[in-house]
């Protein structure tokens, strides 16, 4: 088991306990792998986060009976797959969203509407945040934009990174922590 | 948060902290607070692999956080007999899987007795027995169990509620035993010709 797996467990059995900030960790830490686990399935963003939401509930409501034979996130994901495909199936059996205007006969495809972070003001917003983040790292010290790189493009380990960098693992760590920050500052001054 | 401890959340997400440092995370922060740095550094890491999760940018990702926490606290606040009627649900689950597994059982059993040569005197108790047993099980639940009768919810249960599947592998290989045992004991030409069941013998003694 490595170290993130031994993290996990710990939370999972906290949460297990009744320890609730344990289980939000854990929202807080796959929120966002749940969703992109949504999103290959579904496509409207309210119902990504619908149904997102509706798995961590699911995930909640079964945590009792979850006997770590999988890895949490493992059992997590599949959760997240069996909520996506419910919700589909749910929603061909459910009349289709296109409502009839009674003056004119004429039929107005209510899905067709544009979703509020499709507007081109909210797209412009999500290339400008990309454009900040990568600038950002661009302006990164060497040394702290390649333990970064390493850990999130490669998804290597802090001790394979170190062994990468001739560096102690402490050192790996506070470079990746450093570089985070720095990004961060950036994000935050875009607002 | 001071910078000792956002270092070790950097370190919690990465999965490489020690577990004094979450013990400390969780005991002096709420997730509340940690979601907003949290949510950037996940946007850090989708554009660094080119895989930006277009849908949540980070306050719409801390929004839906806070959806998430009050969709948990809402379940929590629910009636205990809400959450005591599902469990009761589970149990019942369980009960029937384990009583379709005995009948099964002792429907094969049977059916390979009565396959049987007949040339070997039949004990007048193991058929007493095994008429108590047949009227004790179908007083409780159907003997044949068609698959239309399994709705696709108990699948579902049975798939994803480990307890029950484990009851269910218990059962099957409770089954198997009993068949190879009753299979040993034919080809021993034994007069034995039905294998006793435990549970069943219990209550009638």
């Amino acid at each position: 088991m490595n170290s993130e797996e031994l993290s996990d467990q710990r939370l999972v059995q906290r949460a297990q306990q009744g320890d609730n900030r344990a289980f939000d960790m854990l929202v807080l830490k796959y929120q966002s792998r749940m969703a992109n686990v949504v999103s290959r399935y579904i496509k409207d963003h309210h119902e990504i986060a619908d149904v997102t939401q509706e798995a961590f509930v699911k995930a909640f409501r079964a945590l009792p009976n979850f006997r770590g034979d999988a890895q949490f996130y493992t059992w997590l994901y599949r959760i997240a797959i069996n909520t996506a495909k419910n919700f589909l199936v749910a929603k061909t059996r459910r009349p289709p969203d296109v409502d009839k205007d009674i003056e004119t006969g004429e039929f107005s495809d209510v899905s067709g509407v544009l979703e509020a972070e499709d507007r081109p003001d909210q797209l412009l917003s999500r290339d400008q945040l990309q454009a900040v983040v990568v600038k950002a790292l661009a302006d990164l010290p060497e040394d702290i934009r390649t333990a970064l790189t390493l850990r999130e493009f490669d998804g290597l380990s802090y001790e394979e990174i170190a062994s990468i960098m001739e560096c102690p693992v402490g050192t790996v760590r506070s470079r990746i922590f450093r570089g985070r920050e720095a990004v961060e500052k950036k994000i935050e001054e875009m607002g | 948060m001071n910078p000792e401890d956002k270092e070790a959340l950097s370190a919690w997400i990465d999965g490489e902290s020690e577990a004094l440092e979450e013990r400390r995370l969780l005991r002096d922060h709420d997730a509340r607070e940690l979601a907003q740095t949290v949510a950037r550094w996940q946007v850090i890491g989708e554009v660094i692999r080119n895989t930006p999760n277009s849908s949540l940018e980070p306050k719409r990702r801390r929004a839906q956080f806070g959806s998430i926490q009050q969709a948990l606290v809402q379940i929590q606040t629910q009636s205990p007999a809400a959450e005591n009627s599902q469990v009761g649900r589970a149990h019942a689950h369980g009960r029937q899987f384990r009583w379709y597994a005995v009948a099964a059982s002792l429907t094969l059993v049977m059916a390979i007795g009565a396959l049987m040569p007949q040339d070997m005197p039949s004990s007048p108790i193991a058929s007493q027995s095994n008429d108590q047993v047949s009227a004790e099980i179908a007083a409780r639940q159907p003997i044949f169990v068609s698959a239309g009768d399994v709705s696709s919810e108990d699948l579902d249960e049975l798939s994803l509620n480990p307890e029950l599947r484990a009851l269910d592998e218990a059962s099957r290989a409770q089954l198997r035993a009993y068949l190879q045992q009753h299979d040993q004991l034919s080809q021993l030409a034994t007069q034995q010709r039905l294998v006793s069941y435990p549970r069943t013998a219990s209550k009638d003694q």
